[in-house]
């Protein structure tokens, strides 16, 4: 079966679950992205410029976005028709926003709870997105997706996480939209606090120096190697100490489940260890760096 | 004549690039059903037969440039195995 079949059985697939189990989610990126966001090529048509065809997104797996409350009930009752956890959220990105779940013929999901970018309450974001959704046939079953506005938005801060600023998706979604419809992305951007994800992703990010996430999406949208560097970043844009401390902890210590997949089996308690080790090592050398890199610079700047 | 539907619980895909005339059809029940694939003649049979075509087997025989009586018989035994394994269902009549 093709990959791209087995995206869509599995967007439907947890429709009918959600359905069933009276579950709010919204189909993303994939084949839920609405047909004005797509890469277009000239068609076989004569003249060739006559008629255009969409192409299709190319995905690796099917991502659905949560109601928060009803995430558990969701992982439940998939966990009772075939799919089990590969990565859990506390697994996943350091935005811990996404599970991952596997089925045996399906194509993997990714269960998110929140989008990564946007700060505002995950209930309250989750609901606004809601408000304005509607229904796309995915492998003939009805799923409701978000607005188009909020698919641009969805669809830059995705590759703006991933520090491709000249991914297509940014220029189709923001580059090639009109004034109104940037407009009503912007606006869209600041009530689900998303405004400095946003603004990374559209060359408009000096605007929001100082202010909380700003370190942060410069070191995502820049393409920042430094684990460190990101790290630290990621810790500042905590909005809680509390928060600020389990991300920084959590960012630090191995994961085993990460480390199972990559094994294919249970690490031992003395592999476990080595990775400790490891971490701490490679955390002592990126920070010895760090400080030498800053006390250059500031040698640089006098 | 008779007119058939797609169950309810019956997902479909037909084959990227292909959206007029597919070489591959993929099906599958769900929640938890194993996917299937039906291959040239038999997923234009699917197709027609979804999309409400009444004479399905005069339909293939216009796409195959073959005569009715040649391809009914073959067309109607698929149709009637399409439903038996729940991919197809008979579309009520109006009472």
């Amino acid at each position: 079966m093709p990959w791209s079949v087995g995206i869509r059985f599995t967007h439907a697939s947890l429709q009918v679950l959600a359905d069933d189990h009276g579950i709010d989610l919204l189909h993303i990126k994939g084949p839920a992205v609405d047909d004005s966001l797509l890469e277009v090529q000239p068609g076989d048509a004569s003249p060739p410029d006559a008629r255009v065809e969409r192409v299709a997104r190319q995905s690796i797996d099917a991502d659905v976005l949560v109601r928060p409350a009803h995430v558990e009930r969701l992982l439940d009752v998939m966990h009772r028709h075939g799919w089990t956890m590969k990565y859990r959220f506390e697994d996943g990105s350091a935005f811990e926003h996404a599970a991952t779940l596997v089925h045996p013929f399906l194509a993997p999901v990714d269960v998110h709870r929140r989008f990564p970018g946007m700060d505002a309450n995950p209930t309250a974001a989750f609901e606004r997105l809601w408000e304005e959704r509607h229904v796309v046939p995915i492998a003939g079953f009805d799923c409701p997706v978000p607005s188009v506005t909020a698919q641009r938005l969805v669809l830059v801060l995705h590759a703006t996480r991933a520090g491709r600023l000249q991914h297509s998706d940014i220029q189709r979604s923001w580059t090639f939209a009109t004034d109104d419809e940037r407009a009503a992305v912007r606006r869209l951007a600041d009530e689900l606090g998303a405004e400095v994800a946003l603004a990374a992703g559209t060359g408009r990010l000096a605007d929001y120096d100082g202010t909380r996430g700003y370190e942060l999406w410069r070191a995502l949208s820049t393409g920042e190697q430094s684990r460190v560097r990101i790290w630290l970043a990621r810790v500042k844009s905590e909005p809680t100490v509390f928060g600020a401390v389990r991300t920084a902890v959590r960012l630090i210590v191995p994961n085993p489940r990460r480390m199972r997949t990559t094994l294919g089996r249970r690490p031992t308690v003395r592999e476990v260890t080595r990775a400790y080790a490891q971490r701490a090592r490679w955390g002592y050398r990126e920070v010895a760096r760090l400080v030498r890199a800053s006390k250059g610079a500031s040698r640089g700047t006098r | 004549m008779t007119a058939y539907r797609i169950p309810p619980r019956v997902a479909h895909v037909v084959s990227d690039g292909e959206p007029d005339l597919p070489e591959a059809l993929f099906l599958m029940q769900l929640p938890d059903g194993t996917p299937q694939v039906l291959h040239g003649s038999a997923a234009w049979i699917w197709l027609l037969a979804a999309e409400g075509e009444e004479d399905v087997a005069a339909a293939v025989a216009h796409l195959v440039g073959r005569p009715r009586h040649e391809v009914a018989a073959d067309v109607e035994s698929f149709l009637a195995e399409l439903v038996s394994r729940g991919l197809l269902a008979l579309e009520e009549s109006p009472a």
